[in-house]
């Protein structure tokens, strides 16, 4: 009988062992749905890649995401630890909101807002140096084609326990060589700029923020006249946002999704290649019949190599070069113009399988206008190569 | 490769398991252990194996040797004693003698810093035993030197002990028998290890982490005090879980490697202490250091030396720094201080006593232990012992994580005595129930391994 027992417990600690590997191998999935993330997969090794180690860490990874239940564990892990943490820190986080509130990694808790850390700019220097190289040197090479720079000012343009700003924009505005009136910033000078525009468990602005970019933008590219808003709606599920989800708190971390109700003009979109009925799905989610969950990109639209929105008005053709703060305004700026396209950069080569080179680009498209929209993250990124 | 790692859990252990319970012949299965070992120590210091492979093989030519040329025997004994030492220096303590060097004379000798193979420390006093029991004849030569290489580099207890000397092990290279019974002891004593690690030491890591990172004013007194406990727990429940899952890994195997703790914070002394922490590697030094030094039996001088030769070792031989040697001669200095001054007197006092001073003398090593950088170090023995006041709520919100951490010190506290097993003692579980929790903990720990990226490893570097 003890043996029999002890045969089971061994076969039972051998198959969860051994289910992890099988699922990995067998039948990886493809996101992990708790994260908002594509899930990390067993790759080929290398000779070099195991010398290295990054074989190594990349296994490591892949069963971190595929082992089964996994995803299930790590939210149950950090639903019970960020649900302890702030039953137990519930009255220091309300007796201290004017002060940070460190909760994780380069992430604390604000005024009831979740906010990074505020960016060095030594430290951010050589990346805006490199970007705003980048976009010279497309600009000086195309006179032809006007060139546009919206900086996004967020939680880590500015310390809001002492006001004080480290200047990112400002040096980015310097060096950019483009004429003064191309260049504009959404400006966050207080807590309470940031409060009113911004999302308090996700790194995005919300939408009143992303409808004021998207004014500003039209201004500064001279497109016209803005659609206006024709109601605003609060989602009946709640929004636990990426930091929610980076401090391990979602589920716990949450708030209410508003949103505009807009008027859309008839216009067929196209992501990477391929017809796409729509980009996100703000009316699905508005009357309540959008499946999945609630998140800045499933109602605005995710991160995809490239996006192109054609109203066939005949109007002017804008390139948009961004990262995913330019989601929620796209197809609002699409409303203004002829062909839109929005290319990310990060996914570009990856999801469309062409290298990217913005002069071809702009030649092969019939571009009149190229924007550069986005935050701290997007002029100092690697990604940000114009030209092969 | 961490026991506490995804990779060993789900990729390496049921392959492993799987290919040697399969294998029906003993030279298989020893055949399965030795690639598997060898993968598990590639995965980590894929260049590094050609060391070990040399270090075994330089053991094995030397044992050959001394067999085949006996009027030779002393000097191979000694140029190979020599050979496995130099490497270890060279490798371990090279860049310290030559920083220090450095430091003294002013001059720039240019050296490049030499990256530490893993384990090196436990593999090379593992291959000393060998050829020193070798060399006194407690042992018979092992003239196959794959069989050497596997004990070696045996996985289980290939990176972080126990250090298993080569005559425990001896016999059950070629004979021993795996049961169903052993194997599920090994399991549950693993599951045990892994749950030390992985839930209580990750866990109040965090908290010494934060703290002794922190180049604020936001922690005082109290803060500083409380993380020398986190990490006194910490280095515990980190070694101790990590030698159980090695006893247990082996057990599965049919290996019966020697217990390396013993509760050792239960200890009224710090000489009690020493005898149920780090067992491997007192008795290693006791037996190949202090006693061919001449132990107790000789001058009160002598023995002194012999103390503080031991033990500046020992302090050595955790790190290749000075908090290390200083940590080493403070408990060169406790033990002396107990065997002539007040060790009568401690085992007079209640043991309660006893107990306090001992909990307070170790809770300091650690601190010197941990805290290699000097101005750290003075910084916080400073902040412990003159009173600077916390500000707890600008302390929590400095990193509020530090809350969580700090909670597991409750569980940690309670299981460093050995209230487990008082209870196992006293209830007796059947087999099923054993099983049954066992099986919890290792599904919460996979959560819990699955759900973060803090798994630091302590004696991992030596």
């Amino acid at each position: 009988m003890k043996n029999k027992i002890n045969a089971v417990f061994l076969g039972i600690v051998w198959l969860i062992m051994a289910a992890g590997l099988c699922r990995a191998v067998l039948c990886p999935k493809e996101m992990s749905s708790e994260e908002n993330r594509y899930a990390n997969r067993l790759t080929r090794p290398t000779l070099s890649s195991f010398f290295d180690g990054s074989f190594q860490d990349g296994v490591e990874a892949a069963l971190s995401d595929q082992a089964l239940g996994s995803g299930m564990a790590r939210s149950g892990c950090n639903l019970v630890s960020s649900g302890i943490n702030e039953a137990l820190l519930s009255g220091l986080y309300a007796a201290n909101q004017d002060r940070y509130i460190r909760i994780g990694e380069g992430l604390s808790s604000f005024g009831g807002y979740l906010v990074y850390d505020t960016r060095e700019l030594k430290k951010m220097a050589p990346g805006l140096d490199r970007g705003a190289g980048e976009i010279n040197a497309f600009a000086a090479s195309h006179p032809d084609v006007p060139v546009y720079a919206y900086y996004i000012e967020k939680d880590t343009d500015i310390n809001f326990e002492t006001g004080e700003k480290p200047g990112l924009y400002g040096y980015l505005a310097e060096r950019l060589a483009l004429p003064p009136a191309n260049v504009s910033a959404f400006r966050i000078d207080s807590f309470e700029d940031y409060a009113g525009r911004f999302f308090r468990t996700d790194h995005h602005w919300d939408y009143r923020g992303s409808y004021q970019g998207y004014r500003e933008v039209l201004e500064l590219l001279d497109g016209g006249i803005p659609l206006e808003p024709v109601g605003e709606v609060t989602l009946d599920r709640p929004l636990s946002g990426s930091k929610a989800i980076e401090s391990g708190g979602k589920g716990v971390r949450t708030e209410d999704f508003t949103a505009y109700r807009f008027e859309y003009p008839p216009m067929s979109v196209t992501v990477n290649g391929s017809a796409a009925g729509d980009y996100g799905a703000q009316e699905a989610w508005i009357n309540g019949s959008a499946d999945g969950e609630l998140s800045y990109g499933s109602f605005y639209g995710g991160d995809f190599g490239e996006v192109v929105f054609d109203t066939g008005s005949g109007g002017e053709n804008l390139l948009v070069l961004g990262e995913s703060h330019d989601n929620a305004i796209i197809k609002l700026l699409a409303a203004n113009f002829g062909r839109t396209y929005s290319v990310d950069l990060r996914y570009y080569e990856v999801q469309t399988g062409r290298k990217f080179s913005l002069g071809e680009y702009v030649e092969a498209n019939g571009i009149d206008k190229v924007l550069f929209i986005g935050s701290i993250g997007f002029y100092t990124s690697d990604d940000l190569i114009l030209e092969d | 490769m961490l026991f506490s790692s995804m990779t060993f859990l789900v990729f390496f252990m049921p392959l492993c398991t799987g290919a040697y319970f399969l294998c029906k012949n003993r030279n298989w299965r020893n055949a399965v252990l030795l690639v598997f070992s060898m993968l598990f120590y590639a995965w980590g210091e894929p260049r590094n194996i050609v060391l070990i492979v040399a270090a075994a093989f330089a053991a094995w030519l030397g044992g050959l040797c001394m067999e085949r040329f006996p009027r030779l025997k002393k000097p191979v004994f000694i140029a190979t004693v020599g050979l496995l030492t130099a490497n270890l220096v060279v490798f371990k303590y090279l860049n310290f003698l030559t920083g220090t060097a450095e430091a003294l004379t002013g001059l720039d000798f240019g050296l490049k810093e030499i990256a530490l193979p893993i384990g090196i420390s436990f593999y090379t006093f593992q291959i000393l035993s060998y050829v020193i029991d070798l060399y006194r004849g407690e042992i018979s030569l092992q003239k196959n030197p794959f069989m050497l290489l596997l004990y070696v580099s045996l996985f289980p207890q290939l990176i972080a002990g126990p250090i298993v000397r080569y005559k425990t092990v001896e016999t059950e290279l070629t004979v021993r028998s795996e049961s169903l019974s052993d194997a599920a002891a090994g399991c549950r004593r693993f599951i045990v290890g892994l749950a030390k690690k992985v839930l209580i030491a990750n866990r109040v890591a965090l908290a010494a982490e934060i703290i002794y990172s922190s180049n604020g004013g936001e922690y005082g007194t109290l803060m500083y005090w409380l993380a020398s406990l986190a990490y006194t727990m910490q280095i515990y429940y980190d070694f101790s879980g990590y030698s159980d899952m090695a006893i247990g890994l082996g057990r599965i195997f049919g290996f019966h490697f020697p217990e390396n703790f013993d509760y050792p914070y239960v200890s009224t002394s710090v000489t009690e202490f020493w005898r149920r922490w780090h067992i491997s590697l007192s008795r290693w030094f006791r037996d190949y250091i202090y006693i061919p030094l001449g132990g107790s039996r000789t001058t009160r001088l002598k023995w002194v030396r012999n103390i503080l030769v031991v033990w500046g070792l020992t302090g050595l031989w955790h790190g290749a720094d000075w908090n290390f040697i200083i940590w080493g001669l403070y408990f060169a200095a406790l033990l002396l201080a107990e065997k002539l001054v007040y060790g009568g007197l401690l085992r007079r006092l209640p043991k309660a006593v006893g107990w306090i001073y001992t909990f307070f003398a170790v809770n300091l090593s650690w601190v010197i232990f941990n805290l290699t950088d000097p101005a750290r170090l003075l910084r916080a023995l400073g902040m412990m012992f003159t009173y600077h006041p916390t500000d707890l709520a600008g302390a929590i919100m400095a990193d509020t994580s530090i809350v969580n951490s700090l909670l597991w010190l409750a569980p940690a506290l309670l299981f460093a005595f050995p209230v487990a097993r008082k209870l196992k003692e006293r209830l007796r579980p059947p087999e099923a129930a054993l099983n049954l929790g066992c099986l919890l903990l290792l599904l919460l720990s996979v959560a819990f391994i699955v759900s973060s990226s803090f798994n630091p490893f302590i004696y991992f570097r030596f």
